[in-house]
């Protein structure tokens, strides 16, 4: 009698086993992850799999999307990068896109792409959660991936932060990536970056057009403009 | 006695008969009848047999019950976190727009050129660019609104970011990534 009492235990904990395996299952396919470790068949190492899967189930588990781990995977891949590599690699996404979840607040998968992106070039978390407040209700994939460009360029992050907001409240997103095409082009040209986000340079009447904007009561210090340069 | 006399009054012979032999006392051998009880029960399965079968089947069904209820809970709970995401998104939605961009590199000597990113899985094999003058390659990529990286790949294993496009921060591998946005629907 005892044997069998235990033997229904047994079967009952590895039924309850199962069960927690499906709901852990269930976590990484709610955010498409498993479509997405799919990407990982035929390229990626069995062992390495395994372990981008165990980082991709808890980045599931929190609402965060699996896409760019596995993405940062594959470029690790195609890289040549050992497993090891790909891996701090890939927990440094699983991180990043956390902070930038709890900076944003909700927010699309392409935010937190783009977020991360900024985060990385050296936006604070502070600095998202203020680029949320002063842009509501706008899509930030384009402000944040300017933003991410103007400190990758050169500028100071305090200053990318008000040259982005102010010209994101003047222009549709477009518009924004031509100024940040324009920065770009002025820094690659020589002009300082603090100075070629705040002048433009390559657009007639750019200057007039631009405001320095105030972002948290703190105005970002803002050079003074210099004489339109000679192409 | 006389009650029973009287009651088969009514009755021919042969349900006399009947009656008759139903009310005759019935002499019950005690010990024999223990006998034939207990020899029925030793036909039987020993219990403890028949209880482990029993135990056994009832084992596996709620083995099965088990998993069928964790497929069902599993199910109810990706539909509920499922819903959950969605809810996560009630900022304006980017529409699903596509552009086709153009990427371009003056690459010369080369004899192939691809471009590998976010947008094709790093693949260095699935996005040839094509030679459109001497040293000049380009694709054209349909690509959604969004933030993708890449990197162009020369002969199949020169890795060398875009000139024309802003760089990323580092890789994570020791390299740039050049950076292509697309816009989607945002306003000013």
């Amino acid at each position: 009698m005892m044997k069998m009492t235990k033997r229904f235990i047994d079967t009952v904990a590895v039924s309850l086993a199962v069960m927690t395996f499906v709901l852990g299952a269930g976590s990484v396919a709610n955010a498409q992850g498993v479509g997405a470790l799919r990407q990982l068949d035929g390229r990626a190492s069995a062992s390495l799999k395994a372990q981008v899967t165990v980082v991709a189930d808890s980045v599931a588990r929190a609402g965060l999307p699996v896409a760019p781990l596995v993405d940062k995977t594959l470029e690790g891949i195609s890289k040549g990068a050992d497993a090891n590599r790909i891996m701090v690699a890939v927990r440094g996404v699983a991180n990043d896109l956390g902070i930038a979840r709890r900076a944003l607040g909700p927010s699309s998968d392409t935010e937190l792409a783009a977020a991360v992106a900024a985060l990385r070039a050296g936006s604070t978390p502070a600095d998202l959660t203020q680029l949320r407040k002063d842009l509501p209700g706008r899509q930030l994939v384009v402000p944040l991936s300017v933003l991410a460009s103007l400190i990758v360029d050169g500028a100071p992050a305090p200053s990318a932060m008000v040259a982005v907001v102010a010209n994101a409240r003047q222009r549709n997103d477009s518009d924004l990536l031509a100024y940040g095409r324009i920065v770009s082009h002025d820094i690659a040209g020589g002009v300082a970056p603090l100075t070629a986000i705040t002048t433009m340079h390559a657009t007639p009447n750019a200057l007039n057009t631009f405001k320095p904007a105030s972002i948290g009561g703190k105005t970002a210090p803002l050079p003074v403009p210099i004489p339109k340069l000679k192409p | 006695m006389a009650d029973e006399m009287d009651d088969t009054q009514g009755l021919d012979a042969t349900e006399q008969r009947f009656v008759a032999r139903l009310r005759a006392p019935m002499v019950v051998d005690a010990d024999a009848f223990d006998a034939r009880v207990m020899a029925a029960v030793r036909r039987e399965p020993a219990f403890g047999r028949s209880g482990r079968r029993g135990a056994r089947r009832m084992v596996a069904v709620l083995s099965v019950g088990a998993v069928a209820l964790a497929a069902v809970v599993a199910f109810i709970m990706i539909g509920r976190v499922d819903s959950t995401v969605h809810e996560q998104h009630p900022v304006k939605m980017v529409r699903a727009a596509v552009s086709t961009v153009r990427f371009t590199l003056i690459a010369s000597g080369a004899s192939q050129v691809a471009v590998a990113g976010s947008f094709n899985g790093w693949n260095a094999a699935a996005t040839p660019l094509r030679r459109i003058d001497k040293n000049t390659w380009a694709a054209d990529i349909p690509l959604g609104a969004g933030r993708y990286v890449y990197q162009f790949v020369i002969d199949g294993h020169r890795w060398v970011p875009d000139p024309q496009a802003p760089r990323d921060a580092g890789d994570d591998f020791g390299a740039t990534n050049s950076v292509v946005t697309v816009a989607g629907s945002g306003s000013a």
